[in-house]
C-alpha cells in the first residue's frame, strides 16, 4: 500500500475527460496516477479542496452528514485494482465496535476522503502497473 | 404533507436545465411541482427508474449502500420548504429504532427514495405556493414564461424520450 494525496484535477487533452492525480506522498521516486473520473465527482473534488463553499450540501457533502450521524466515520479510501481500464476503490468505514469496507468508485471514494482528512491509498500493484514518474509529465 | 410521484424527468429547454416533475398522489386535483435539479442527480434519478445497470456503483448507490451496510432505512423524503427559488429537503432515517433527519437538496433526496423505494412528500405550504393543477397546464396558455408555460413548451421528443 502506498499513500497518496490529490496532486490536482485536469482534464485531459484528447475528450476534455476530467482526471484527478494522485501523488505519492514518501518515498523515491515519486510515482503519480492518474484516473480518470466524472464531471460532478471531479466538481466534488475540487471545490472541496478550494475551500468553496455551497449554500446547500452537495451529494458527497450528504453521504458525510449520513455517515456521520450513523456515529461512524471513514478512516481511509483504498484504491485496490484495475481490471478492464477500470479503477476499483473502497471506503473503510469505523464504528464503536467494527471497521467496515464498502465497494465505490475511486472518484466517489477521493470526494469523500477529503471531506474527511482521511488517507488515500493505493495498492503496489496498482501503482507499479499504472503509475508514471514526475518528470513524465509536467503540464497541467 | 402530501405525498407525490415522479412524473417524468426532462429538460427545460429555455435554460437546458433538468426537470422533475413530481405529481400529487392522492385527490382529486393532483398538482403539480416543478424542481430544476443538476445534470448528475438528473441522470441518477433516470438510471434507476429505468433500471439502466451499471458495472459500478454511482454515487447515489454508494450512499445507499452505506445506509445498508448499517442496516439502515431510509424512512421518506420531504420538500420542506423553498428559499429565495432554492427548494430545500430533508431525508428521514431510521436506525436501530432512532429517527434522522438530515438537511439535503431534493435531487439527492428523490435519487435516494427511487432507490430505496421510500415515500417523497411535499409540505403543504411549498405545494400550495408553487404548485398549480394539471388541468391549469392542460387548458391554459400564458403569455409569462412562469411554471406552467414551461411545462407547455417543454421539448415534446425531449419529454418523450424522457418519460418514466
Amino acid at each position: 500500500m502506498v499513500e497518496v494525496k490529490v496532486d490536482y484535477i485536469s482534464t485531459e487533452e484528447k475528450n476534455g475527460t476530467p482526471v484527478v492525480i494522485l501523488k505519492q506522498i514518501q518515498g523515491e521516486p515519486v510515482r503519480r496516477l492518474m484516473i480518470w473520473i466524472g464531471e460532478s465527482e471531479a466538481d466534488a473534488i475540487r471545490f472541496f479542496l478550494k475551500g468553496q463553499l455551497f449554500q446547500r450540501p452537495m451529494t458527497h457533502d450528504l453521504i458525510k452528514n449520513i455517515v456521520d450521524s450513523l456515529s461512524s466515520a471513514v478512516i481511509a479510501v483504498y484504491i485496490t485494482k484495475m481490471q478492464e481500464s477500470t479503477f476499483y476503490a473502497k471506503l473503510s468505514l469505523k464504528t464503536d465496535t467494527e471497521e467496515i469496507d464498502i465497494d465505490s468508485r475511486p472518484s466517489d471514494a477521493i470526494a469523500i476522503a477529503v471531506r474527511y482528512n482521511a488517507p488515500i491509498y493505493v495498492d503496489d500493484a496498482v501503482i507499479e502497473e499504472n503509475g508514471f514518474l514526475e518528470e513524465e509529465k509536467q503540464d497541467g | 404533507m402530501v405525498e407525490v410521484n415522479i412524473e417524468f424527468l426532462t429538460i427545460d429547454r429555455n435554460t437546458h436545465t433538468p426537470l422533475v416533475v413530481l405529481k400529487e398522489k392522492e385527490g382529486e386535483s393532483k398538482r403539480i411541482l416543478l424542481i430544476w435539479i443538476g445534470e448528475a442527480e438528473a441522470w441518477a434519478i433516470e438510471n434507476q427508474l429505468k433500471q439502466m445497470p451499471q458495472q459500478r456503483p454511482i454515487t447515489h448507490d454508494l450512499l445507499k449502500n452505506v445506509i445498508d451496510t448499517f442496516s439502515g432505512r431510509v424512512d421518506s423524503v420531504c420538500i420542506t420548504s423553498i428559499e429565495e427559488s432554492t427548494f430545500y429537503a430533508e431525508v428521514t432515517l431510521e436506525l436501530n429504532g432512532k429517527k434522522y433527519e438530515l438537511d439535503s437538496r431534493p435531487s439527492d433526496a428523490i435519487a435516494l427514495a427511487v432507490r430505496c423505494e421510500a415515500p417523497i412528500y411535499v409540505e403543504e405550504k411549498v405545494i400550495e405556493e408553487n404548485g398549480f393543477l394539471e388541468a391549469e397546464v392542460k387548458k391554459e396558455k400564458t403569455s409569462q414564461r412562469d411554471a406552467k408555460d414551461i411545462l407547455e413548451n417543454l421539448d415534446d421528443d425531449i419529454a418523450k424520450h424522457y418519460t418514466v
